[in-house]
């Protein structure tokens, strides 16, 4: 049983470790837009105005 | 209904914007605190407005960053209404900016914010006449005290329900107006023009770069384009001047009118508190040694108050993990929770109120106005460097965060400052680093000095800053230097509520890092020093525990029960309490000595007691005595090898586990700084955040630990005999000038737009730290230290 929960804690731990890795290496397209639409609302580089 | 706050740089936008929608965003005593745009809400008679705070701006022609986000929410955007705060103290100034937003037609509510502040420099402001002139509500702000916002509010959504632009125009004198009336009637051609005729006519005859780049997209733009040439060379050779002054003049012109019409100085020429505090706080001697004064009394407040409640917690948090230890059965899950969580949480967390005490002061320097003024002493250091006064505000920024710092750079119109600016500022040392100087400072230094070395840790950071701005400014980007010129705020007694919101902020986000990143990283580092479960041993450690409880029941049969006559210690019972009462008054007065500390006339007093216990017990019988001291002393020796035993198993486990053998794969490239693998694997680790490092020795020492009770972080560290305070001060230097935390890095990128600053901020951190750090403990074994 204290495996079970163990190895849960561990997979849990790097779940959110590289969702954060993720998010902060592949998941932010940067924000090229003048505007700051993208910084402000946190979406995606696509959605700014500027390029619309 | 969109309500947009624009103004001037620290005219109170934001404070005003939290007040209408109940958010928290940071607020500051100076300008460029806000760099990109903001919404939230609110509801009012019965309307959802979304209020929208923009980053000051002093005209809609932008240079920097922040300003372009500012101007183009106004312009591109068109919010329904545009509410345009001003300082109400410096009035003048902040109107140049109210006929910009007037020019564009849109409906238009001006916020004389900081009307206190104006009467007491003695402005008498006529808000009717000012109304009147500019043809648009005027209310009456104070933000930091929450007063008018029901009258703005009410301005706003009357406005916005009439929904008329202003026909506001200034007049330009006849030249210029016949130009304006030429360009109006050739726009009309333009199909689906989004901007005001008039407005982008004055536009185009300003030259303005990007409103001229937009409208270039239009058909049949370009012939206009070429006629604007046309036209301002025209005017020039008429007026003797750039078309782009005379309007400006004409602007300025017209707000000096109103401005004389509207407001009466009562007390003209007369100096202010703030030009008084400031002849001696800017003064060109004083300057300087003040700011470093100021930032030497900050660095020592902390470490000195903030170290007792840094102690209790840390001894309340050792507490909790004993119990839980205690009340858990022996096993992994144990192991993960006291050794991987609240020895490694509960590190980083013990120092909870230090981060609370630094933010305090930063605060105190933000909200009180000293912030511009150190911008403004540190002008001739950066101007030596290339740069001006404005790039040390992001730079102190950073002694709070390095990510808001980044971002702080918007502010900075010159691209090669700004990118020179963004690469140096994660030298600054930010609060996140605090807890690991605390740490080594309180083990390895002595207290009188505690807070002087933490301050020579923050003035290598700024040092290292400028230097490398100066290498980065004279081989990456290279440029003149550009004029500074930058407002000084009005100084201000910091409020209480924005001082205790600031420390909040700070204190939760710190919280927030500690529930979560630290902690998955503490499990995970737990993982990997504690598996794999079987490693290869030097020894079978069994088997000598064995043999060392053998040798020790060999002694004592054959020294103490044979002579006795006895087969086992029980049989003499007056023996068997002689030994009992003996271990007691050891461990009495040990708990004592310990209590004590290095009171030395304590310690003397609670020596002769417990001499005087010890001679009770051998009058009670003096041939008993001898043997009972023999048993003890045969004892003691027995735990202590057992105890070496454990501990080089644990130690063997330790560096047999997946951690132990990446840190032992690294340890030769960082022992010429004079770290064991132990700092590699947490220096790894804090890449990810740079408490971490805290966090991760917890763990290490903890699982390395074979006593039962929690030992704190500090004294194991200390017993620990690779550490010296020069491996300290070398380590606190690697950690203030490595590759910067994950967060930074993302932010470098999406403020540069490309990885590639990205990784070179992370190469040439490393290389610097250890450059850095491989001098300090290279020179110091030369030393003798």
């Amino acid at each position: 049983m204290d495996n079970i929960v163990i190895a849960a804690i561990g997979l849990i731990a790097l779940g959110y470790v590289g969702k954060l890795v993720y998010q902060q290496v592949w998941g932010n397209k940067g924000c090229n837009c003048s505007s700051g639409d993208c910084c402000s609302k946190k979406t995606e580089d696509w959605d700014c105005k500027d390029k619309k | 209904m969109t309500v947009a706050l624009a103004g001037n740089p620290n005219s109170g936008k934001t404070t005003i914007f939290n007040n209408l929608t109940g958010a928290r965003q940071h607020v500051g005593n100076y300008p460029g605190v806000t760099v990109e745009r903001r919404e939230g809400s609110c509801r009012y008679q019965g309307k959802n407005l979304m209020i929208v705070d923009l980053p000051g701006t002093y005209s809609l022609t932008a240079y920097a960053l922040d300003e372009v986000v500012a101007r183009n929410f106004i312009i591109e955007e068109k919010p329904d209404i545009l509410v345009n705060i001003l300082d109400a103290s410096n009035l003048e100034r902040n109107l140049y900016l109210a006929v910009q937003l007037l020019e564009l037609e849109r409906p238009l509510v001006l916020a004389l914010n900081m009307a206190d502040m104006a009467v007491k420099a003695g402005l008498k402001i006529d808000d009717q006449v000012l109304g009147a002139k500019l043809g648009c509500p005027v209310v009456r702000t104070v933000g930091n005290k929450q007063q008018g916002m029901e009258d703005l509010l009410n301005a706003a959504v009357n406005l916005g329900e009439k929904a008329t632009g202003s026909a506001f125009a200034v007049d330009y004198g006849p030249e210029i107006e016949q130009a304006i009336a030429k360009l109006v009637d050739s726009l009309a051609a333009i199909q689906g023009l989004k901007y005001p005729k008039r407005w982008l006519a004055v536009k185009l005859l300003e030259n303005d770069r990007n409103v001229t780049e937009s409208f270039s997209a239009y058909e049949g733009s370009q012939a206009i384009i070429a006629n604007v040439e046309a036209l301002r060379s025209e005017l020039t050779q008429t007026m003797q001047q750039e078309t782009e002054l005379a309007i400006a003049g004409s602007r300025y012109a017209f707000v000096a009118s109103v401005y004389n019409s509207a407001v009466v100085a009562e007390r003209a020429g007369a100096a202010s508190t703030s030009d008084k505090i400031d002849a001696i706080l800017t003064n060109r001697i004083l300057g300087l040694p003040i700011f470093f004064g100021l930032m030497w009394l900050l660095f020592n407040t902390v470490f000195e108050l903030g170290t007792y409640p840094q102690e209790w917690l840390e001894t309340a948090i050792g507490a909790f993990g004993d119990w839980v230890g205690n009340t858990m059965p022996e096993g992994d899950l144990r192991s993960l929770i006291v050794d991987g969580i609240i020895g490694g949480v509960g590190g980083v967390l013990s120092f909870f109120p230090l981060i609370l005490l630094l933010f305090l002061g930063i605060a105190i320097l933000e909200d009180s106005g000293y912030m511009a003024r150190a911008a403004f002493v540190m002008d001739r250091v950066m101007r030596a460097v290339g740069l001006h006064g404005k790039s040390f505000i992001p730079l102190l920024i950073g002694f709070g965060c390095t990510v808001p710092a980044v971002m702080g750079t918007r502010t900075l119109e010159n691209k090669n400052d700004r990118m020179v600016t963004l690469l140096v500022v994660q030298l600054m040392s930010c609060g996140a680093r605090l807890p690991v100087y605390t740490l080594f400072i309180a083990a390895f230094f002595p207290t009188e000095s505690a807070g002087t070395v933490l301050f020579s840790i923050y003035l290598l950071g700024i040092i290292l800053a400028i230097t490398m701005a100066y290498i980065f400014r004279k081989f990456l980007f290279k440029g003149e230097a550009e004029p500074f010129v930058m407002e000084l705020p009005p100084y201000h007694v910091p409020t209480l509520r924005s001082i205790f919101m600031h420390m909040w902020e700070r204190g939760y986000l710190y919280l927030k890092k500690a529930g979560t990143i630290i902690l998955a990283v503490s499990i995970l580092v737990w993982f990997l020093t504690n598996y794999p479960a079987e490693v290869e041993y030097s020894k079978d450690f069994a088997q000598a525990a064995v043999q060392v409880e053998t040798a020790f029941e060999g002694h004592v049969s054959e020294d103490i029960l044979a002579p006795l006559g006895i087969e086992k210690l029980e049989d003499n019972e007056a023996l068997t309490a002689m030994i009992a009462d003996i271990k007691a008054v050891e461990e009495e007065y040990g708990a004592k000595a310990e209590e004590a500390g290095e009171d030395e006339a304590l310690l003397a007093t609670i020596d002769s007691e417990k001499e005087a216990k010890l001679q009770e017990i051998e009058a009670g019988g003096a041939e008993l005595y001898p043997v009972a001291q023999q048993y003890l002393e045969l004892e003691t020796a027995k735990d202590d090898e057992l105890a070496a035993l454990q501990s080089e198993e644990a130690g063997e486990k330790l560096a047999g586990s997946y951690a132990g053998q990446f840190g032992h794969f690294i340890e030769p490239a960082i022992r010429p700084l004079g770290f064991d693998w132990k700092i590699g694997v947490g220096l790894f680790a804090a890449f990810t955040a740079k408490e971490v490092l805290v966090s991760t020795l917890g763990t290490i020492y903890s699982l390395g630990e074979t006593d039962e009770t929690s030992v704190a972080l500090k004294d194991a560290i200390m017993a620990d005999p690779h550490f010296t305070p020069l491996i300290a001060y070398s380590l606190m230097a690697f950690v203030l000038l490595y590759a910067p935390c994950l967060a930074v890095l993302a932010v470098v990128k999406r403020e540069t737009n490309s990885w590639k600053w990205a990784i070179f901020s992370s190469i040439y951190g490393t290389t610097l730290a250890y450059i850095v750090s491989f001098a300090i403990y290279q020179i110091g074994t030369l030393l003798g230290y």
